[in-house]
């Protein structure tokens, strides 16, 4: 059985679980059927242009919001509540629907969506787990709240999904985007819309760290299924680098696991494509370099004035 | 700040960014990508973060720098 993570010792090896405990790793790894697009019918796709994913304009979308009467269940009541202590949005900004705890509905494009459960939360919003009516199709919405980015305009997930060409989301490797919705209008908040393909089986980091009994405990892989798993994460890079691109956000709460078995990358705000061959980009402050080249320049600006010998 | 990943699963390079603010310049994200996919193959094996200070006492000078030879 394994530890607690506080008290395991990181030099001894790590203890393998018992097969009860272990969770059921797919069978499929590193084999992809078949693409994303042909499995999931995406009821947007008309919408789309130039083969990229479907772009639902503001004013497609329903100005109603019905809240339901059913509460969340219990995890995304603690996911919420956790969600609020930590969220940096302010109350009078915070949505009405998330704070009453309720499954509600949104209209979007004359698909009705219903969220009953909430999937988890990130820095800047939530994702719920999402049906569509008069379709059996189940998918996760992303609400992206606009008043907790310092940074006007779309996110940059939003950016780059509506960037990316479809035949990347058609590898099956990176998690499938069916609709993205510039502005959901409610009440006092503004939070864009990403609908995206839903994994059912979770993600990775849920996988290692299983809820048991109201407890977190963690469950450390056997070298050979932790090998396995390892391959399918390379193979998935692999499948976004002959693409072209770099995800620069792998973590184990990215990698997603789909009805199939297959994993899909997620969150692709920080995705970069190589044009120009290079694969380096910029990191650190621009405004702290600025300031450091205006201190050089200063500086010797100063010494040409008092010092004689340099003003040659 | 241009912050970039996640904290746990983050390269060297790019950390010393991240935690000692230094001004801006270039990383290799494809070398980045693969130091992220070895922590989640340690994360696997040992349920912990690589680099986590919460839980271990191991700093990146710990390391050692892999020569290839």
């Amino acid at each position: 059985m394994s530890q607690d993570p506080a008290t395991q010792d990181p030099g001894t090896p790590a203890v393998s679980s018992s097969a009860d405990d272990a969770v059921q790793i797919p069978e499929a790894a590193g084999t992809v059927t078949s693409p994303s697009a042909d499995r999931i019918k995406n009821p947007w796709r008309e919408h789309g242009h130039d083969g990229r994913v479907p772009y639902i304009t503001p004013d497609l979308i329903g100005r109603t919001v019905e809240i339901g009467t059913q509460p969340f269940d219990r995890r995304s009541t603690m996911l919420l509540r956790e969600f609020q202590q930590n969220s940096e949005i302010k109350h009078d900004l915070y949505p009405r629907f998330l704070n009453s705890g309720r499954v509600f509905s949104v209209l979007i494009d004359g698909y009705k969506v219903t969220c009953t459960e909430i999937l988890g939360y990130g820095r800047f919003g939530l994702v719920f787990k999402a049906s569509i009516a008069d379709s059996s199709l189940q998918v996760a919405m992303k609400f992206m709240f606009k008043e907790n980015r310092k940074v006007r305009g779309n996110s940059a997930e939003f950016k780059k999904a509506r960037k990316l060409p479809q035949k990347l989301f058609d590898s099956g490797r990176i998690i499938y985007y069916l609709a993205l919705c510039d502005m959901a209008p409610y009440i006092n908040s503004q939070a864009e819309l990403i609908i995206m393909e839903l994994a059912e089986n979770g993600d990775l980091f849920d996988s290692i760290v299983v809820s048991s009994q109201g407890t977190q405990r963690p469950l450390v892989y056997t070298a050979n299924h932790a090998r396995r798993l390892t391959i399918m994460v390379i193979e998935a890079m692999a499948t976004l680098r002959e693409h072209g691109y770099l995800h620069r956000d792998l973590k184990a709460e990215n990698l997603l696991f789909n009805k199939f078995g297959q994993m899909v990358l997620g969150d692709i705000g920080n995705i970069k494509d190589l044009e120009g061959g290079t694969t380096f980009r910029e990191v650190g402050t621009k405004s702290r370099t600025c300031m450091f080249f205006c201190d050089v320049l200063t500086r010797r600006l100063t010494l040409c004035v008092w010092c004689p010998t340099l003003r040659r | 700040m241009t912050v970039l990943g996640s904290e746990n699963t983050m390269a060297p390079e790019v950390t010393g960014y991240y935690e000692n603010k230094m001004p801006q310049g270039l990383y290799d994200c494809e070398k980045s990508d693969i130091w992220s996919i070895a922590c989640i193959h340690f994360q696997l094996r040992t349920c912990l973060g690589v680099l986590d200070s919460h839980v271990l006492k191991t700093s990146i000078n710990d390391f050692n720098e892999a020569t290839g030879s």
